[in-house]
């Protein structure tokens, strides 16, 4: 059946007035057709898609209609919709800890929605109520139906794990199982919203390889929704770019993505790091994101445009064809005309956003900034900033440091010593050089984030040495002030790293506080600290509430900042960002790091952001680090066959490789393989990586733990 | 002088300009209760100071006489005038409410601040003590109270503080307990910050906001609590206008001279009602857990 929304406007009244979320969506969804939504948040994706099974509430359709084979969803009355949502439209939602209900096993929830389908009309209340009494699984029936949905989502041992609850799965497991669930009312049109945001890139590529073989054998059609051009590039047979709650952009993928004829998609693509050279400075979108207020007339996107031109402001800016399959919402022809590069000329030529970093201004900081004796190359190329090249003695040292956790609290297994011991970190040995960036990558739960909360002394190290400048340190109730200076961090979600009750100025004045500054000085160093991260100095009376994510962000890099550190823990520091601010946030990064001459260790999942800040890349797996060296052998040549299936999961449009494809999960680390930890999801594993644990050997400028690292760096030399 | 008159002022016309105060004036619940709470706060302090007679004075020509021009709400079998008494029984009531409540949170908030913030054995100990209490019913450990120091409005009073701040610390704690894992905390011990001091800038600003709305509702129980002491002959003495006493004193004219009794009855549910009322609508404000309809759409 086909979907087809035309002219959608949805809004959400609040007590500030109506917001605008939808302003005149248009697009359509064809019988076993894959089509991506893509925007950045905000944008009215998640409200699109959520109006289209009629979940908008408390928003309300106020225009437009949604056609479904034939019937207009925006005017169904319930019971109609009750029909089609148990037989024809499915939806998976974002977060898989949320969506599934904690109290019935999995088979229940699944034989609930193979139950609907067969009768959605019949649905008592009261049969509700017996619901855990009464098992819906009993009937054989439907225990195999169960059982085969389960193996068709790729969920191993069925049998085995049709009676567990949702707590007992991981994530990717539970995304799995609300597929199943969509999948058991055999639907004529999945919507999958960000099915895949909260999961690692490797389940993720599991996820959506499982989504694609589903679309072809069901002949089912399947809007996706993301913010992430990877993943629907990988999967879809055509993208719609929505920006401000309008369609902007919309047309066949390969042609999207290759000759991009909307101002906003170019920009789009322009920021991701993985279309730029390594340290570059990343094209962004100047301006301020739209804000739900009512549209007005004239295109979406002129404030943010560097092709804007005066007729842009006024009156309706119809979508146009550019042939038969793609419309745009734009006819300045320049504009549509211009590829990526010209366009990143034309944003460069009209910067909006703060003051830009001056050249001859980043030497001569450079220069002052960094510590006597050590020797800087002037950043003449811009391709490659003077940190790339850092040497001299390492800020931060770790040696074999390994960090255990209890897993009981019981005061009679600590004191027989019989407790269990989760290793989160073992045997880490590392060093970061003033200037550098270390990259550290990994699934979740590796102990990437565990190992940074031990170098900033949230934690103290098991066993192993924390050195910092040569001296070693422990938590940070017993280092001295200067070491407490010494390094800063900048945490994952600036939503909650800044205290909500406290204006900014508060912030960043806490730090220099407790380092003994007086009030004078203090006051300059905020408002050097703001000009450092481009927020204007009125930002500093605002409350984190009154300002946006990148903007926070800022504000959590300036506290970073604020007593003049050597080393900068970054814990994922774009992962809870939009792509353009995501690009504002790295160049912000770069350009500090030229200027003030920091190190910094990058904690991160995404290896595309790891490859365009990182001068070394260490990959950590199962708390061990498997390999570690230059980011450009790392990441071009891995000597370890886990780095090889991390760099192999990036969604980048080409089919997976099945030899490097990650098998599985990451094995629980309270009972760790023997022999080398990587042996059971790894396709060269052999009966002695069973036995022995791989040595951390040297391979060309790495280091790696695998017993074929040569063999493998060999390999693709061959090639 | 003038000059910081108009700083005061800007920061006023800010204050209520902000975000804060105009969800806080369109919330219904906060505009009624509000209402009701600012009249009673006004008779309390200024009810007194203008009232023409003594709330303790004996008229005994003038016993129970009905509502008239001269006594807008009767007179009582001592002939005292029932308005007067009600009007000074505000105070009375309102005075001890807000005292035993400013106890409680205090002594809950500190309790539940230590044993969410320090953990461990300190926690496990506080928390106990607090089940105790929990499990003691206030109104006994009320009559225990006044049989040993004998029944005063200051012992009531004393009992109403002792009793009822457990809850306080069990929210406090459960709040602290969220918060302190949050990374602005860690951030704040990254910089050196000692532990006190996160304890006063970081915790205690970001869980205040139920305590207060608890304390709103909490002042309307307490002050029925003081008036069902005071029924029973435990609170106020007798000829201390208290509107528990009044109750007691008229309810053996209930039938000849209901006026006696009705009126402070309707003072007290009136009181209630509006701290409930009050307290609802501020949580509909201050908590983000409980977003009003309207509020949750942005999200």
């Amino acid at each position: 059946m086909r979907l087809d929304v035309s002219d959608l406007h949805v809004r959400f009244r609040t007590r500030s007035g109506p917001a605008h979320a939808v302003n005149g969506a248009s697009f359509s969804v064809d019988t076993g057709e894959i089509v991506g939504l893509v925007g950045e948040s905000g944008c009215g994706k998640s409200v699109t898609a959520r109006s289209i099974v009629r979940l908008e509430d408390p928003g309300e359709i106020t225009c437009g209609s949604i056609e479904f084979g034939g019937t207009d969803l925006s005017a169904a009355d319930d019971r109609t919709l009750q029909r089609l949502r148990g037989r024809e439209l499915a939806m998976v939602f974002q977060d898989p800890e949320t969506t599934l209900n904690p109290a019935y096993t999995v088979g229940e929830q699944i034989a609930e929605a193979i139950r609907v389908h067969r009768d959605p009309d019949d649905q008592p209340f009261f049969r509700e109520l017996f619901a855990g009494v009464r098992s819906r699984v009993g009937s054989k029936r439907t225990r195999e139906r169960v059982l085969e949905l389960l193996r068709e989502v790729g969920i191993p041992q069925p049998k085995d794990r049709i009676d567990d609850y949702p707590h007992q799965f991981s994530g990717g497991m539970r995304q799995r199982v609300m597929l199943a669930i969509a999948l058991a009312r055999r639907p004529s049109l999945l919507i999958a919203d960000e099915p895949t945001t909260a999961l690692d890139t490797t389940t993720q590529a599991a996820v959506l390889e499982r989504l694609k073989t589903i679309n072809d054998e069901y002949e089912m059609g399947l809007l996706l929704i993301s913010h992430d051009l990877g993943v629907v590039s990988q999967l879809c047979d055509r993208i719609v770019i929505m920006y401000d709650g309008v369609v902007v952009e919309s047309g066949p993928t390969e042609q999207l993505l290759s000759r991009p004829a909307h101002p906003y998609t170019k920009a789009l693509l322009g920021c991701l790091p993985s279309r730029s050279e390594p340290g570059e400075t990343l094209p962004t979108v100047s301006g301020s994101p739209p804000d739900g207020s009512p549209p007005s007339a004239g295109c979406v996107f002129v404030d943010r445009c560097p092709f804007a031109r005066e007729g842009c402001r006024e009156g309706e800016r119809p979508a146009s064809d550019l042939d038969d399959k793609r419309t745009v919402r734009c006819d300045v022809p320049e504009a549509r005309e211009a590829d990526i590069e010209a366009m990143r000329e034309a944003t460069a030529a009209d910067p909006i956003d703060g003051p830009g970093p001056d050249p001859g201004d980043r030497e001569q900081n450079v220069a002052v900034a960094v510590d006597g004796g050590v020797q800087v190359d002037s950043p003449t190329d811009t391709t490659v900033s003077p940190s790339r090249s850092a040497v001299g003695r390492p800020v931060l040292e770790l040696e074999g440091v390994t960090k255990t956790f209890r897993t009981t609290d019981a005061v009679l297994d600590r004191i027989l010593g019989t407790d269990d011991r989760l290793t989160a970190v073992d045997d880490v040995c590392l060093d970061l050089r003033a200037g550098e960036t270390l990259g550290l990558v990994g699934e979740s739960g590796c102990g990437k984030s565990t190992l940074a909360r031990v170098i900033a002394g949230l934690e103290s190290p098991t066993t192993g040495t924390v050195r910092l400048d040569g001296e070693p340190v422990g938590d940070v109730d017993s280092r001295r002030d200067g070491q407490l200076a010494d390094v800063g961090v900048v945490f994952q979600n600036p939503g909650t790293s800044l205290n909500p009750k406290r204006t900014v100025r508060e912030s960043l004045a806490e730090p220099l506080l407790e380092a003994g500054w007086g009030k004078r000085r203090r006051e300059e160093r905020i408002e050097e600290l703001l000009s450092l991260v481009e927020l204007p100095e009125e930002y500093a009376d605002r409350y984190p509430r009154q300002l946006s994510g990148g903007q926070l962000q800022r504000v959590a890099i300036a506290r970073g900042l604020a007593v003049e550190p050597t080393v900068l823990v970054l814990d994922e520091p774009t992962a809870a960002l939009d792509v353009s601010v995501q690009a504002t946030v790295l160049n912000l990064l770069e350009r500090l790091q030229s200027q003030l001459g920091l190190a910094y260790l990058f904690v991160s999942h995404d290896l595309e952001v790891v490859r365009h800040v990182a001068d070394r890349v260490a990959t950590m797996y199962l708390s061990q680090l498997l390999e570690a060296g230059p980011a450009s052998q790392v990441l071009s040549k891995p000597a370890h066959p886990y780095t090889a299936a991390l760099l192999e999961a990036i969604p980048d449009g080409e089919p997976m490789d099945d030899e490097t494809r990650l098998a599985g999960e990451p094995p629980s680390p309270t009972d760790p393989p023997s022999g080398c930890a990587f042996h059971p999801r790894c396709s060269m594993a052999d009966e002695k990586c069973e036995r022995l644990e791989p040595a951390w050997e040297t391979v060309g400028d790495a280091n790696s733990r695998c017993h074929y690292a040569n063999e493998l760096t060999d390999d693709q030399d061959e090639k | 002088m003038w000059r910081s008159l108009d700083a005061v002022r800007e920061w006023l016309s800010e204050r209520t300009r902000s975000q804060f105060a105009w969800s806080l004036r369109t919330t219904p619940g906060v505009r009624f209760g509000g209402t009701v709470v600012c009249l009673l706060a006004v008779v309390a302090v200024f009810g007194p100071l203008v009232s023409p007679y003594d709330p303790t004075a004996q008229v005994l020509e003038a016993r129970f006489e009905g509502p008239s021009l001269a006594h807008p709400l009767g007179t009582d079998a001592l002939g005292r005038d029932v308005a007067t008494r009600i009007v000074h029984g505000a105070r009375v009531s309102l005075a001890l409410a807000v005292a035993a409540t400013a106890v409680r949170v205090v002594i809950g908030t500190t309790i539940g601040l230590l044993a969410g913030y320090v953990g461990g054995l300190v926690d496990t100990a506080l928390m106990r003590l607090v089940d105790i209490q929990l499990a003691f019913p206030g109104l006994v450990l009320a009559l225990v109270i006044a049989g040993v120091l004998g029944p005063s409005l200051r012992n009531v009073m004393i009992a109403l503080s002792v009793v009822g701040w457990a809850s306080y610390a069990r929210v406090v704690r459960g709040n602290v307990l969220e918060v302190k894992d949050r990374p602005f905390v860690e951030a704040a011990r990254l910089y050196g910050t000692p532990q006190r001091r996160i304890a006063r800038r970081h915790l205690l600003p970001n869980v205040v906001n139920p305590v207060v709305v608890l304390a709103t509702m909490n002042l309307g129980t307490i002050v029925l609590t003081a008036a069902g002491l005071s029924f029973l002959g435990l609170g106020a003495q007798p000829p201390t206008p208290e509107w528990g006493t009044m109750i007691a004193g008229g309810r053996d004219y209930l039938r000849s001279a209901p006026w006696i009794v009705t009126a402070p009855g309707i003072a007290i549910m009136a009181t209630v009602i509006g701290f409930n009322v009050l307290g609802d609508g501020l949580r509909d404000v201050l908590d983000p857990d409980h977003l009003g309809e309207r509020e949750r759409g942005r999200s």
